[in-house]
């Protein structure tokens, strides 16, 4: 389960570690490079859930995702000789998920929206959406649907970037700094792209956000 | 510069409900196995090549990749000029020479052996013609110049 964090992540939260990354991490990432794949095991379960549901926020679909999610981790593996240690294990890991999934996204032609069939019963009865749909509506089931619809929707209609930064920042709970490395930017270009993302979500959001 | 700041509150609650999707149960569960036998079924698939273990092994070692590499061009080059040369090497001729027609040596060193050869008819005297030896003289042995004034 992602952990929660907070509605702003600070710019100190970049400087403690990433959930995932724990002390022990260099030894087991050494012993990977080594050929065990054991400790590659033990690396994949740290990150998994993050990494799968980065691509799965950009691809809106959980068979893409999946797959993709395989692939960046096997892209791992194969490439992790070549893993100097200049940025966290988490953040060259984040790279080449981010890399696999633009990739497939520009080459996919017809875009799929997702089912939302999955939130989780968590999810449902989570006290912000109970706030935002049972306050003004009566028939909360239909509203919730259409809610799950429209923000998914809005989603896909950003640019791969855009929908980039708002899924590891708003979603993810990610520091801008962290996701500046992530995309080979700087803070501030992350900071402006996320602006003028929710400012668009806002506007195609605007019946449930106002 | 920071863009100007704006009331995402909702928006950003809004979107912190995407967390709770999840992928069907057990996914995690079985994810990293799924990982390790496609990661396995790569290593049986891609044994290294004899190439890929040469092009390895020179990466490693620059000294020999540049021996190699001076060995390759001095084979090329040897190659090259074997192909270019004009003349076979007699040892290594790999086709029978075609039998030519003898041609017959034209070294005519007499006049009346040279004349011999046309249909011309051999002179009386046995010396060619003197318009042969004296080009000019025509068959009469004198020369008439043109002029209009000559016309019949």
């Amino acid at each position: 389960m992602i952990p929660a964090s907070t509605d702003k992540p600070s710019e100190e939260q970049g400087a403690s570690r990433l959930p995932g990354e724990t002390g022990d991490e260099p030894a087991l990432i050494e012993r990977a490079r080594g050929g065990d794949l054991d400790a590659f095991d033990e690396l994949i379960r740290r990150h998994q859930e993050r990494i799968y549901g980065t691509i799965y926020h950009m691809t809106s679909n959980h068979e893409d995702a999946a797959d993709l999610a395989q692939e960046t981790f096997v892209k791992a593996w194969s490439a992790l000789k070549g893993f100097k240690g200049n940025s966290s294990f988490f953040t060259w890991l984040y790279r080449i998920a981010v890399n696999k999934t633009i990739n497939f996204l520009k080459s996919r032609k017809n875009k799929r929206h997702m089912s939302l069939n999955d939130l989780d019963a968590a999810g449902e009865n989570d006290p912000l959406l109970v706030e935002l749909i049972s306050n003004r509506h009566p028939r909360r089931e239909a509203v919730l649907a259409e809610l799950k619809g429209k923000l998914n929707t809005a989603l896909m209609k950003l640019s791969e970037d855009h929908r980039l930064v708002v899924t590891l920042h708003d979603i993810q709970g990610m520091p801008h700094d962290k996701i500046a490395e992530i995309m080979g930017c700087n803070p501030g270009t992350v900071r402006s792209r996320l602006f003028y993302a929710r400012q668009e979500l806002q506007a195609w959001l605007s019946d449930y956000v106002k | 510069m920071d863009p100007a700041p704006e009331n995402f509150d909702k928006l950003q609650k809004l979107l912190a409900l995407k967390r709770h999707e999840q992928p069907p149960p057990g996914f995690f569960a079985r994810f990293p196995a799924q990982v390790r036998a496609r990661i396995e079924g790569h290593q049986r698939d891609a044994a290294p090549s004899w190439w890929h273990r040469m092009v390895e092994s020179l990466d490693a070692r620059p000294m020999l990749a540049g021996t190699y590499g001076l060995a390759v061009g001095g084979l090329l080059l040897l190659a090259v000029n074997f192909l270019i040369q004009p003349e076979p090497t007699p040892g290594f001729a790999t086709q029978p020479q075609e039998k030519k027609e003898p041609v017959p040596a034209l070294t005519p060193t007499n006049p009346a052996t040279l004349l011999a050869t046309t249909n011309f008819p051999p002179p009386s005297n046995g010396t060619p013609p003197s318009f042969l030896v004296n080009p000019g003289q025509g068959t009469q042995g004198t020369v008439i110049p043109a002029s209009l004034t000559n016309r019949p």
